[in-house]
């Protein structure tokens, strides 16, 4: 069952004097209780479609065109009470430097609590509070710190407490905005298996941003590969490890350094080459960087094309 | 001879990126109506100021201070040969109202700038060296912040006689500057943290060349906003000293014009005399006022990072 | 020439027992007396021409420790010696000549460059301070530097200011910067975390190149095994100030004997759902 359907998003900020496209045409699916990573370089677009997804963006952008579908609920259509009513109950977002969205003079717990009751003012204090001891056991918190306030959290424990804080609500989907940036790798391992698990066990769908191909792919089920503001390919994790057909894709892949080497990435890969003639302004944004661009890149739109069901790819290389 | 110039006109080159930035922030600016009445007031002031030269060259009978019309011996209402009338003595108060623009700007930007030069230096030097130079020199701040600096000048005045209007520059410089040096050097103290100064310590950089060469930059554009302030409570203090009699005698500022307005008894008998200087003064600390808010604007860092980031 | 680094080799720098607490001043009249201690005892010896790890978790202490190397902070005990001497002994030209032997290629290319200098200032600043070379020689070293660091062509930056470079970019000005003098030893404190991987990666193999090219030694300071990896020819694991593990990089990540350092290992990306994970082995 698709929860969530996206479909030629496009967000542009304006400035005082032009108006700069972040999110260009993206579209994508996620099932129920699926999981799907978003990669891309800082600046690519990536947060802005998180936000846009939560109806959260700064003032100075603009939705300029799409469709956010969301159980049968176009999002980008509803009125702001009706949003307040699915943002947190129905779609939570786990926010980047995440850490520092606790308020250092509450007790953690309690910050919890007023989330719930902010959304559900008919449940009571002390079933709240039995909640937040449910939830605690479910991110791996001992109960008994529950009261206590930040600054005695750990930086793990902070993101694990972000994270209850996501979950309390019971939400049908997850975004979540880099939030192992900042940890440790032993401690972000940690939380990865965590959030992992819980989308297992809960059921629950998760968009997982993060400039990290490796930690992506750890999480999701599906990736999508974003580069100035357009997604260049998506498909199942395993397609995009072993068959990258994107040149930006392969190059993030050959790039990626783990400690058992490099990962060995099929470059031969290309997408498969249909091309009609067509001449347009319209060209491919990776184009200075691309490394297999040729001269018909330079005058032709980019197009999606399958390599599979699952495995697409936005290119206009054609050999 | 052809190298050196070639490396002039290289340095030129490279300094256009702060043109660049400057016409950046330029552009913030004008879009800010404050900034831009601010700055209408000013250059209104400015060609106040220019003009001052000219009534005395078409007739001497219009010199500020020692011009009299022969045919008046009284304070008289605005006429074709005295557009704001005379004083008392038939002197012409616009060609006086036009010379106190020039003295105005003397005393606010010179105290300004002197206040803001001894700020710069002893905050960099005490937010750079830390503890015991910091203590001393922000102690000695404090102490000339709470002194009363009207009254002392006032003592000063009483004490010496009349006081020359470079001393009064300088005591207005000597009593400003603590407020600046207390910006500069909290703004110090976080460059300090940044790593580009750790970078010049490891290239081997005297803490001299650290202090010129890479805070200095940084900080000259706080320094120019409160150079604005700056200017403003040096024409109100000049203004408060002139008024209360202990001004410069052979200047013709605002503050003089109103001194003598009130010293003759003619304070609500000629309001063509009293009007002018006073609407003057308030709107020429007005200017800068708004020029330094509108610098603000342009300085202030949340909406720089709001700029960036939306490109 | 690649000097395949071996513990034998001479030792360029020798970092003996080093201790450093900081004292938590927050308190009212800042005698709270809360110290943390950042190093406990540290101990390592680095070889000429190599390329030596030191890997940690944020609050580890490895940026401390690179940090008292550079002589930016004095430590509570123990000695470091560069080429035999104790540097926390030197001043005045004896530090100055130090200081043009040992450089430092930043974490954060957008913290580390003076926002009001250009790139070929940046550059030429250490060659001014030490008054090296003519007015006429600079321009061409700083050209080369900017060169090497990959920065081509090389006179298209020298009028460009840090904001108008991209990070990679940023992060290249401040190697150039760092090798202007040709230094004998280089610290590179994290100097891609601020970056994105496929750049990171480019910055990798622009220090491997610098140290065949010039046999540099460097210390590269990070939390990431897998770089360390790549580029280190012996690692150190550093953990609450106290190296737990050293030895050459490959044999620390086949047999660690560390529990830290195998929790380390653990915690890495593995790609299992990759039925026949493959990889490169990269040299």
């Amino acid at each position: 069952m698709t929860l969530l359907e996206v479909d030629k998003l496009s967000i542009a900020y304006r400035t005082r004097t032009a108006t700069a496209a972040a999110v260009d045409g993206a579209s994508f699916c996620l099932e129920k209780g699926k999981s799907v990573g978003i990669v891309g370089e800082s600046g690519c677009g990536k947060t802005t479609i998180g936000m846009g997804l939560m109806r959260l963006l700064p003032p100075n952008a603009v939705v300029q065109g799409g469709r956010i579908g969301f159980s049968g609920m176009n999002l980008l259509a509803l009125p702001d009470d009706r949003m307040q009513t699915v943002r947190w109950k129905r779609i939570s977002m786990i926010f980047q430097a995440a850490m520092n969205a606790l308020n250092p003079v509450h007790k953690v717990g309690d910050q919890i609590i007023e989330a719930i009751r902010t959304h559900y003012p008919e449940i009571s204090r002390s079933d709240a509070a039995a909640r937040v001891e449910q939830l605690y056991e479910m991110v791996d918190i001992p109960r008994s710190r529950a009261f206590d306030y930040p600054h005695q959290y750990s930086g793990g424990m902070k993101q694990r407490a972000i994270i209850a804080m996501a979950l309390s609500c019971n939400p049908d989907l997850i975004i979540a905005d880099e939030p192992t940036t900042a940890l440790d790798v032993i401690v972000q391992d940690q939380i990865i298996r965590k959030i992992k698990q819980i989308q297992h066990e809960q059921n629950i769908a998760v968009i997982f941003i993060s400039h990290d191909i490796g930690v992506v792919a750890e999480v999701c089920h599906d990736i999508m590969v974003m580069y100035r503001g357009r997604i260049v390919e998506s498909g199942r994790r395993e397609e995009v490890f072993r068959t990258p057909a994107h040149p930006y894709t392969q190059a993030l892949l050959a790039s990626y350094l783990t400690i058992d080497g490099v990962v060995d990435v099929d470059f031969t890969q290309t997408p498969p080459c249909e091309y009609p003639g067509e001449i347009s302004p319209e060209i491919c944004g990776y184009i200075e960087n691309c490394p297999r661009a040729t001269d018909a890149c330079r005058t032709r739109k980019p197009q999606w094309r399958e390599l599979s069901a699952t495995h697409k790819v936005y290119c206009s290389l054609c050999e | 001879m052809a190298k050196l110039a070639k490396q002039k006109i290289k340095e030129k080159i490279a300094r256009t990126y702060n043109l660049q930035r400057a016409a950046e922030g330029w552009a913030l600016f004008y879009d800010n109506p404050v900034g831009k009445i601010g700055m209408f007031l000013l250059i209104f002031f400015g060609l106040m100021a220019v003009a001052s030269f000219i009534p005395p060259l078409v007739n001497p009978m219009y010199h500020p201070m020692t011009g009299v019309d022969p045919g008046i011996s009284n304070a008289t209402p605005p006429s074709l040969t005295h557009w704001l009338g005379t004083d008392n003595l038939g002197r012409d108060l616009f060609s006086q109202l036009l010379t106190g623009a020039r003295i105005a700007f003397l005393v606010g930007i010179s105290a300004a700038f002197m206040s803001i030069v001894l700020g710069t230096l002893i905050g960099m030097v005490a937010g750079y060296g830390g503890r015991i130079t910091d203590g001393l020199l922000m102690r000695f701040a404090d102490m000339i912040m709470v002194m009363p600096s009207l009254l002392v000048v006032l003592l000063l005045a009483s004490l010496f006689g009349q006081l020359n209007i470079w001393i009064i520059v300088v005591l207005i410089a000597f009593f400003r500057w603590p407020g600046v040096s207390r910006v500069i050097r909290s703004q110090t103290l976080s460059l300090k943290q940044r790593p580009f100064i750790d970078m010049a310590r490891v290239a081997g950089a005297s803490h001299l060349r650290i202090i010129f060469r890479h805070i200095l930059p940084n900080v000259l554009p706080m320094a120019f906003l409160y150079m604005t302030f700056r200017v403003t409570s040096a024409i109100i203090v000049e203004a408060a000293l002139a008024f209360l009699g202990f001004g410069d005698p052979n200047t013709v500022s605002w503050g003089m014009m109103l001194q003598w307005v009130w010293k003759t008894g003619h304070m609500f008998q000629a309001p063509y005399w009293l009007l002018p200087p006073g609407i003057c003064i308030s709107l020429i600390t007005l200017s800068f006022y708004m020029i330094g808010r509108a610098m603000e604007e342009v300085l202030d860092p949340r909406l720089r990072r709001e700029e960036e980031a939306a490109q | 020439m690649h000097t395949e680094a071996k513990p034998d080799n001479p030792d360029i720098l020798e970092v003996e027992r080093v201790k450093k607490t900081y004292r938590d001043e927050r308190g009212l009249f800042r005698t709270s007396g809360e110290t943390l201690t950042a190093l406990n005892g540290v101990s390592l010896n680095i070889g000429r021409g190599e390329i030596f790890g030191l890997v940690g978790a944020s609050g580890s202490g490895k940026t401390t420790l690179g940090r008292l190397v550079l002589h930016l902070e004095s430590m509570d005990a123990g000695s470091i010696r560069f080429h035999g001497t104790e540097i926390h002994s030197l001043k005045g030209a004896a530090l100055k000549a130090f200081r043009r032997r040992v450089q430092m290629i930043p974490q954060d290319p957008y913290q580390s460059l003076n926002p009001y200098m250009s790139v070929y200032d940046t550059v030429a600043e250490p060659l001014i301070i030490h008054h090296d070379a003519a007015k006429e020689k600079r321009s061409q070293l700083v050209e080369d530097a900017i060169r090497a660091a990959g920065l081509t062509p090389a006179k298209a930056y020298f009028n460009r200011y840090p904001h108008q470079l991209s990070g990679g970019q940023r992060q290249r000005a401040a190697i150039a910067r760092a090798m202007v003098l040709s230094p004998d030893f280089v610290i590179a404190d994290e100097p891609t975390s601020m970056l994105d991987a496929s750049i990171s990666f480019t910055i990798f193999k622009l220090l491997a190149e610098i140290r065949k090219q010039r046999g540099v030694t460097f210390l590269f300071i990070t939390h990431d095994l897998a770089a360390a990896r790549f580029l280190c020819d012996r690692i150190a694991v550093i953990y609450h100030g106290e190296i737990v593990e050293s030895g050459p990089a490959e044999s620390i990540i086949r047999h660690p004997q560390s529990d830290y350092t195998r929790a380390l290992i653990d915690a890495q990306p593995r790609f299992s759902f990759m039925k026949q994970p493959h990889f490169r082995e990269q040299t």
